[in-house]
């Protein structure tokens, strides 16, 4: 993505007091996110307020410096897809959808199944993960309680189907915004070099899915006449404006591809769509402006600037040198380096969550990539293109996306659709253990992640 | 006008082990919608409505995609609320209650009907329950008194 911001004079801070003092304020957020005890939101943001109100980081710096503040790209392309999202959510042509693919799967609950996993993860590659699950896990659980069947499988399907399926594109999923934005990774980079796996994984998940499943799944003739005779015509609210945000969502999509003939950044193309589309909807846009996930956005915010001051007292740079000494990247292999931040990404992101792994592993990996190819003598945040995306190095990103994406299959609180999908199904009456869901998803991740390392081996190494 | 002034001369009370079937015969057998749970010593347990039995019917998941609704099988109600026939009311109850005491003006109670929704307020005194004031008793008492 390009510089748009104006050059500031960044003052590197010495080894001393205001090193122990960021990672110390970096390590406390991190736990008090990851412990839940306190909503990450106000934790990210009470740090990074910290970061500018000490002599850690300058204001100006957390505002606009590429390298240690704001990512707006990241930021804007958010708000602008989650505008999208909203309105096309609002006109019901989700739950049509679904329910017109359950009657065309006759009522069978395999077919069901098959159908409802692959809307799931088509979805959760253009839509977020988070919306996508909460469209389709209150329809899925009509669904179920209409043929009178348990919806546990289709659930734990759906949810895993989003984490694979987000995984596939750069708006799939935020770490791969950040990684995007980071590595200068457009739309086009992430189909061809993820969308192939991301597609392979999937199929694989199916037959498992049909393997484990399929014999299990019976209904009676009554109870999928049921179904059968179910009306979608009347969840669709506004057919007029399902048309519109479906067209615009494409057009939207065509720029992505386009990006780099139109010379416009993702973030642009997102917000030139939000903003036809708040056009094209009739009334008082206040209602789908405030459903925009705010406290998502400035967790985002705070963490940026979190990141920044680990990044300006030179943590990040230190921690990229021990990766050196274990790993041993060089210019003209990175196998092992790649290799372990699949594995650890995979491992640490269904423990942890992924956008804080993600956001302080790209600059770590710039770092890397600064001293392996320029002796760290270049600007880490303005690497050349050719650095970014040198063969060698471009394993590394791919793996911290597929490692962080799929690792939030392993735990329900791996991810955020995890801990959503379980949380509607218990108030509704189906409780799914940990340890329940533990047994299919951490198969699930060590064997996306076997393909992923399997694939990168394959193409890359 | 108090509260203690539009109280319902008979309002419906049920213990908390009154079933659902039992509480909607009532119900239909007098005009209020809503029944207060009281406890032994006449303490309130909460309050127990039509809404509280349609809410139970309805799947908690619908509050995030309302029109779902609209396609359940016709016989969705009937086979829910026969299942709900014999569920205790305690069950089902709403517990945190609003409450007016008998000597509070009645605006108090007309600003709970209005930003609280509630049909029927529970009248207690000394922490015991001593009556019912709902938006009809409201209605007849003032027209009552202007007539």
């Amino acid at each position: 993505m390009q510089e748009h911001l104006p050059d500031v004079a960044e003052v590197a801070l010495h080894p001393g007091t205001w090193y122990w003092v960021a990672g110390g304020i970096f390590l406390v957020a991190l736990a008090l996110i990851v412990s839940e005890k306190i909503h990450k939101t106000k934790v990210a943001l009470a740090a990074g307020a910290l970061m500018i109100a000490l002599p850690i980081l300058e204001q100006h710096e957390a505002f606009y410096s590429r390298r240690f503040g704001i990512d707006y790209d990241v930021v804007f392309l958010l708000i602008g897809m989650m505008v999208l999202v909203n309105i096309l959510a609002r006109t019901g042509v989700f739950e049509y959808a679904a329910v017109r693919l359950a009657k065309l799967g006759q009522g069978k609950p395999i077919r069901i199944l098959i159908l409802f996993v692959l809307l799931t993860a088509v979805a959760s590659a253009f839509l977020d993960n988070v919306t996508t699950v909460l469209l389709m896990t209150p329809v899925t659980l009509l669904i179920a309680a209409e043929l009178d069947i348990d919806p546990t499988p289709f659930l734990v399907a759906e949810v895993l189907a989003s984490n694979i399926g987000g995984t596939a594109t750069l708006i799939g999923d935020p770490p791969n915004i950040i990684i995007g934005s980071r590595a200068d990774l457009n739309f086009i980079d992430f189909l061809v070099h993820l969308a192939p796996i991301v597609v392979v994984i999937l199929l694989v998940f199916l037959g498992a899915c049909i393997l484990v499943c399929g014999k299990r799944l019976h209904v009676d003739d009554a109870k999928r006449m049921r179904l059968m005779r179910m009306d979608e015509r009347t969840l669709m609210k506004d057919p007029r404006l399902a048309r519109r945000s479906v067209a615009v969502l494409s057009l939207v999509l065509v720029g992505f591809i386009l990006h780099g003939a139109v010379h416009l950044e993702p973030a642009t193309i997102a917000l030139l769509g939000a903003a036809t589309l708040l056009l094209l909807m009739p009334g008082d846009p206040h209602k789908v402006l405030a459903e925009v996930e705010w406290t998502t956005i400035f967790f985002f915010i705070g963490l940026f600037i979190m990141v920044g001051g680990i990044v300006k007292v030179g943590i990040i740079g230190d921690i990229s040198e021990l990766v050196i000494d274990v790993t041993h990247p060089t210019a003209e292999d990175m196998s092992l380096t790649a290799s372990l931040v699949l594995w650890a990404s995979g491992i640490l992101s269904a423990f942890v969550d992924n956008i804080p792994y993600v956001a302080t592993m790209s600059p770590l990996i710039q770092d890397t990539a600064n001293a392996v190819f320029h002796g760290g003598a270049a600007d880490s945040a303005a690497l050349p293109y050719e650095t970014l995306h040198h063969p060698v190095l471009m394993p590394v990103w791919w793996a911290l996306a597929l490692g962080s994406c799929l690792g939030g299959n392993g735990t329900p609180i791996g991810a955020s659709a995890n801990v959503i999908v379980l949380g509607i199904a218990a108030r509704a009456g189906t409780r799914i253990s940990f340890l329940r869901f533990m047994a299919i998803g951490i198969p699930t991740m060590v064997g996306t992640l076997a393909i992923s390392h399997l694939y990168l081996w394959l193409r890359y190494f | 006008m108090f509260v203690q002034d539009a109280m319902l001369p008979d309002p419906l009370t049920v213990s908390p082990d009154t079933s659902v079937a039992d509480f909607v015969s009532l119900v239909l057998g007098s005009n209020q919608t809503t029944g207060v749970v009281l406890g032994p010593g006449e303490q309130i347990l909460g309050v127990v409505s039509v809404l509280d039995v349609f809410r139970r019917i309805l799947p908690s998941y619908i509050d995030l995609r309302r029109d779902l609704a609209n396609v359940f099988h016709e016989g969705f109600f009937d086979e829910e609320f026969a299942a709900l026939r014999s569920v205790p009311v305690k069950s089902i109850m709403t517990t945190e209650v609003q409450t007016v005491g008998p000597h509070e003006t009645i605006m108090r109670a007309v600003q709970i009907f209005v930003y609280d929704r509630n049909k029927a307020i529970p009248v207690v005194e000394n922490d015991k329950f001593v009556g019912t004031v709902t938006r009809r008793s409201v209605l007849r008492r003032v027209t009552a008194e202007l007539a």
